[in-house]
């Protein structure tokens, strides 16, 4: 029985099947960026393949075992694939619009991918208030740098971030995105005295700027078109900059009987159920939520793996002479009769 | 498309002529039996130095460095690769020979450079990041490296054809220039695998992800991986030497495809690029 698994094992291990796994490895990735939809057997069966043949090649080659480098090198690849396994698991991807001003609550993000293993209440343990926001143009409507502020508990005053610098709390990571737009603030004051308060997100500005209508449906159920009137154009032939602390402008509401009133912040019309008050002009910032508690070790097993390659190299190959020169030590022990045992 | 004649391209019609000259003098060199050696270093030097200069002025006036446009990939790699034979040239004496092999390369890319638009593009937030240096300055050091070798093979190739088998019967054995392209090529995968972390990190800054199979992803990975098959291969078959030149070449030849191929002929080579 044991004999057999040692049997096993050492086919399993065998180095015709690492350069089949590799070759298998690198057809399946060529197929999977072929192809749309191409099935993730494709890239993880050639992986789990090399795995097995490198975790038996590990048991039962001892000449492997005494290649110190090597097998550090090996053993991080081994690591980079079982901690990029967790890590997939694990994983959490989302994306959020959150209003300047709002506090984040964790049923604002929308789930893009979620690991079977991810802590699903863990997101609660995030907490921020939006602050402003600025992205700078270039002429032609070029994106620059983005600039998101929030105020956390943690630190006083406000957390600065964006593009390559995410914010992060309780091991997410939030990451500016190009999606951010306007969003018209209502007070709604009911009839029978409810009073709450709406943000209304408008399509993505400057992307969308001939697009700043949307209809609304109130608290007390009827429908309304809401067009935000911005004092300026979007500068196309020079540089500026969008900012939220600049936010202001006039919204255009169209009731369905047919009724258009334009409001400037402060302003209130009267609706069926009862009065809409226009606030004022805000801005809203769409990030992307990421979640990999793998990261670190990612980065360590890899870097590991370098380093035992570099060991491995250094030991086998870099600090030995090519074959068939005579270095001047090798000479010197030759003129001297030392080489020759003389 | 010749780029316009501002003072950088003045500097860059120098490097050209640098490599162009190193580049005859190899091959008059190799064809006549007479050493060019310092010729070649000085024009390489030169080459060098006047790309160098190129960029620097090009860096100045446009406010970003040669990472966008395949004018500035091609004359930030005609830099970086120049950079790292002339010091394996100066230093290593059994790598001249292969100056035959590797020089025209340089000067292919060079001429390249001549028929691609140099107009500016801008630089992405996201590419303001230290990582960004790092993945790219060790991607270079990996393409130099594997021009080494490649010199080296193209060179013990040309002399085991027929057509120019006396030109190189001075240099030592295949087995010693051998040994020698290879561990190039080993150093090579190091760097190659340092690409591939620090560009991971890069990704994970900027686009909130460490790898995404984009097309320049796909291809960095399958020249790992080619590389990787190659060294394995060597060290566990015992494969006519020959057999590992032609490796080498194409090892060379995908990563090659993936430096200059790739990123220009995917609509979105790296997710955020544009």
């Amino acid at each position: 029985m044991f004999e057999s698994a040692v049997m096993m094992l050492r086919r399993l291990a065998s180095l015709k099947l690492t350069l089949v796994g590799m070759f298998a490895l690198a057809i399946g990735v060529l197929a999977s960026y072929k192809m749309t939809n191409a099935p993730v057997g494709y890239v993880v069966a050639p992986l789990v393949m090399l795995f097995l043949n490198l975790v038996s090649a590990l048991i039962t080659n001892p000449r492997f075992r005494r290649q110190a480098g090597l097998l550090v090198f090996h053993y991080g690849l081994v690591a980079v694939i079982v901690v990029a396994a967790v890590g997939q698991m694990t994983q959490f991807k989302g994306r959020l619009e959150i209003t300047q001003g709002q506090m984040f609550t964790p049923d604002m993000v929308q789930t893009v991918r979620e690991g079977p293993w991810h802590p699903h209440d863990r997101l609660a343990a995030v907490y921020f208030r939006q602050g402003p926001l600025s992205v700078a143009y270039a002429p032609g409507l070029q994106r620059g740098r983005t600039r998101s502020q929030v105020a956390t508990h943690e630190q006083r005053g406000m957390v600065s971030f964006g593009d390559n610098v995410p914010f992060e709390a309780a091991g997410y990571r939030f990451y500016t995105t190009s999606n951010k737009g306007y969003a018209v603030l209502f007070n709604w004051l009911g009839d029978h005295g409810q009073a709450s308060t709406a943000a209304i997100h408008l399509s993505s500005y400057p992307l969308r700027d001939w697009k700043q209508i949307r209809r609304w449906t109130t608290p007390g159920g009827s429908e309304i078109e809401v067009e935000l009137q911005l004092p300026q154009q979007v500068p196309l032939d020079r540089s500026w900059t969008l900012d939220s602390r600049d936010a202001a402008g006039a919204v255009k509401v169209a009731l369905q009987s047919g009724r258009v009133q334009v409001l400037t912040a402060g302003d209130e019309i009267r609706v069926p159920g009862g009065r809409l008050r226009y606030q004022g002009l805000r801005m809203w910032m769409g990030y992307e939520v990421f979640y990999d508690a793998t990261l670190s070790w990612l980065f360590a097993a890899a870097f590991i793996a370098v380093l035992g390659l570099v060991w491995h190299f250094w030991t086998k190959i870099w600090s030995q002479p090519l074959p068939g020169v005579a270095t001047e030590r090798s000479k010197r022990r030759v003129t001297d009769g030392s080489a020759v045992g003389v | 498309m010749v780029p316009p004649l501002v003072s950088e391209s003045v500097w860059l019609w120098g490097g050209l002529a640098g490599y162009a000259a190193s580049t005859a003098a190899a091959w008059h060199g190799a064809f006549t039996r007479r050493s060019h050696d310092r010729l070649i270093l000085v024009s390489l030097v030169t080459g060098v130095a006047l790309f160098a200069f190129s960029i620097a002025e090009r860096w100045m006036r446009i406010g970003y460095g040669p990472f966008l446009t395949m004018f500035e990939i091609l004359l930030s790699n005609l830099f970086s690769l120049g950079l790292i034979y002339t010091i394996a040239y100066w230093r290593i004496t059994w790598v001249r020979p292969g100056s035959v092999v590797a020089l025209p390369i340089l000067l292919l890319l060079g001429l390249w450079l001549l028929i691609v638009s140099a107009e500016p593009s801008r630089l992405p937030a996201t590419y303001d990041n230290v990582w960004l240096w790092v993945h790219v300055g060790v991607g270079k050091v990996f393409l130099g490296l594997c021009l080494v070798a490649v010199g080296i093979a193209g060179v013990l190739l040309l002399r085991k054809s027929g057509a120019v088998r006396n030109v190189f019967t001075a240099l030592p054995g295949d087995e010693t220039l051998d040994a020698l392209a290879w561990r190039f090529m080993a150093l090579a995968f190091v760097f190659h695998s340092l690409m591939l972390i620090a560009g991971a990190v890069w990704a994970q800054d900027a686009w909130g992800r460490y790898w995404a199979w984009d097309p320049l992803e796909t291809w960095a990975f399958i020249t790992w991986l080619t590389l990787g098959v190659s060294l394995h291969l060597r060290v566990t078959y015992p494969l006519p030497l020959w057999t590992g030149w032609w490796m080498i070449i194409g090892v060379f030849l995908v990563a090659f495809l993936t430096f200059f191929g790739v990123p220009f002929l995917s609509l979105a080579p790296h997710q955020g690029i544009l």
